[in-house]
């Protein structure tokens, strides 16, 4: 196995996928040197994407054209300031629902210091879009108009080592961004009551599903947090019915949801991804996800499926007196690790041979 | 050594600092509870205990609201022969801290809630935990809400210098009421950053 920090061939397409317990990160090589960054997990201060192109000895500014936010939870936004500082020319896109009022109306009302603004996802977006907007109040040549991305946008469209390359929103559906606009309505909380938080597991639905297609030889899906729900207007289900979308068979898929039941849809795998297809899923170290029921599901859709890193029981040793009265107060109480650093998928080729070469690092591994 | 600690559950919410030392408390001597009865409002008495001091490491704290901690002496004069009076300090009702969690509600069900949990002495951790919404008081079950975070503590309450017990306390955190305007500026300032970025140029698609 090479290093982690193994430099990727000019023609090698490369999906790193990075999961640090409590988010996740996805790293895309499109050829000739230029990345794609789909979503930002940190992990004990160091954000993760930037630390690996840097430890290849690249420079994140020069090689990091795009950069997805799929969706506003804080999974996924992690450290995304420091991402798009340190990635000044990159293309920022996020999902057409953060452009509503209702939206600015929960950021206002959440981001404020007193509701724990440090550790909130909606304080990190407010960052990212003050940068953004310093950048373009300072006339700076490098500042591009984010995009407010929903299904079947174009997000970017180039050509990397002769091959060209489209990157498109599957999702969010007109439906999505409407009921998440609703969902953040009800999120939000009268001004004069106590509030300190959002839900941290609250609805997906206006997640921005990510397709990479790479010349004619692979196509990329990338799930962020989309779910499956009833109608045939939302979720997955909008998705697949999509006449739109690039109708060819992806051969990588990153599992949406952490593995998630609400997330898993038969038609996704019969109907958009190659038999035994590459599917990388990461795991979410607060809910147990993927639980191993779902791990199963996963494995009867696929023998190639990775995970980087399975939730794990921790037997912390705590004062007798603290494990009695934990036992008296709770009904349930589970104790999970964070993997150990690093916790990374990846996923190589070459256009010669055609082939996926998946190397493991830290707890990552192939599901069985 | 620090000096020993107390929680003071104030009616206004704490001031939250980072804290990075590990801390260092002396305890009397622990016993073998003889009594186990429950108390009303938050809190589960679950034993009594008396003794001599002892040394106990209690986790330093990611979020810590510092300001609650106080010393709470008072003086007691008592007469000793030959020397007149001295003051002589006693502990008033204290709350020795041996574990704590930040918390944020995940779920909120008929009798129970679901939360998930940072112990900052184990930061590689996240627990999970689901307690039945009898170990809150009424007034904290109006927070309980998906998002509410919340300081899960387990500690000793010594109250006088011959009663302690073994306590769970749930303090829900109170913050979050905006004036209108502070809300207003708020909005304002999210307003002016969106409306700088949705120029013109921008690239909405309407899908």
């Amino acid at each position: 196995m090479s290093p982690l920090n193994q430099t990727t061939a000019q023609d090698e397409i490369e999906v790193a996928v990075f999961g640090p317990g409590l988010g996740e990160a996805i790293l895309i090589h499109c050829g000739n040197g230029q990345w794609i960054c789909v979503d930002c997990a940190a992990d004990d201060g160091v954000c993760w994407p930037l630390q690996y192109l840097q430890q290849m000895g690249l420079d994140p500014n020069e090689c990091v054209r795009l950069i997805v936010a799929t969706h506003w939870h804080a999974d996924h936004v992690n450290r995304l300031s420091e991402l798009l500082s340190q990635c000044s020319r990159a293309q920022f896109v996020c999902s057409a629902a953060l452009r509503a009022d209702e939206f600015k109306q929960i950021v206002a009302r959440f981001s404020y210091k007193e509701t724990g603004a440090a550790r909130s996802p909606l304080a990190e977006v407010l960052k990212s879009f003050e940068l953004l907007a310093t950048k373009k109040r300072n006339r700076d040549a490098s500042y591009k108009a984010p995009i407010f991305a929903s299904a079947h946008h174009i997000l970017d469209n180039f050509t990397a080592h002769g091959r060209p390359i489209t990157v498109m929103a599957l999702s969010p559906s007109a439906q999505d961004v409407l009921n998440a606009l609703e969902a953040f309505a009800e999120y939000f909380v009268p001004i004069e009551q106590p509030v300190t938080g959002l839900s941290p597991i609250a609805q997906n639905h206006a997640s921005v599903v990510v397709s990479v297609q790479i010349g004619q030889e692979v196509l990329l899906l990338l799930g962020g947090d989309l779910q499956k729900t009833s109608s045939h207007l939302t979720g997955w289900n909008a998705v697949i019915a999509s006449t739109l979308r690039p109708q060819e068979l992806s051969a990588f898929f990153k599992v949406p949801h952490h593995g998630s039941t609400n997330a898993q849809s038969d038609d996704v795998w019969q109907r958009m991804l190659v038999p035994s297809v590459h599917a990388a899923v990461t795991q979410f170290v607060g809910s147990g996800l993927p639980t191993r029921q779902q791990q199963q599901w996963l494995c009867s859709k696929s023998p190639f499926v990775f995970a980087t890193g399975l939730p794990s029981n921790s037997n912390i040793r705590r004062r007798r007196e603290v494990e009695k009265t934990i036992r008296e107060s709770t009904r349930k109480f589970a104790s999970r690790r964070l993997p150990r650093r690093p916790a990374v998928v990846r996923f190589r080729k070459t256009s010669q041979d055609g082939a996926w070469r998946v190397e493991t690092f830290g707890e990552a591994r192939r599901l069985t | 050594m620090d000096a020993p600690e107390t929680f003071n559950f104030a009616e206004n919410e704490p001031e939250v600092q980072w804290a990075n030392a590990r801390r260092t408390v002396v305890l009397p001597m622990s016993k073998r509870a003889e009594a186990e009865q429950p108390l009303p409002g938050g809190t589960t008495q679950r034993g009594q205990q008396t003794g001599t001091a002892k040394q106990l490491s209690v986790h330093p704290l990611e979020m810590e609201p510092s300001g609650n901690f106080q010393q709470k002496w008072s003086t007691q004069r008592s007469h000793v022969p030959g020397k007149g009076q001295h003051v002589v300090p006693t502990a008033e009702e204290r709350f020795w801290l041996l574990n704590r969690w930040q918390g944020q509600v995940l779920t909120v069900g008929s009798d129970s809630f679901e939360a998930q949990l940072f112990d900052p002495g184990q930061p590689a951790v996240i627990e999970y935990a689901e307690f039945a919404k009898s170990e809150l008081p009424p007034d904290a079950l109006m927070l309980l809400r998906p998002g509410a975070m919340f300081y899960w503590m387990i500690g000793y309450r010594d109250r006088g210098s011959r009663q302690r017990t073994r306590e769970s306390v749930i303090w829900m955190r109170r913050t979050g009421r905006m004036d209108a305007a502070a809300f207003d500026a708020a909005l304002g300032h999210v307003e002016d950053i969106w409306r700088a970025i949705e120029s013109p140029q921008s690239n909405y698609s309407a899908g």
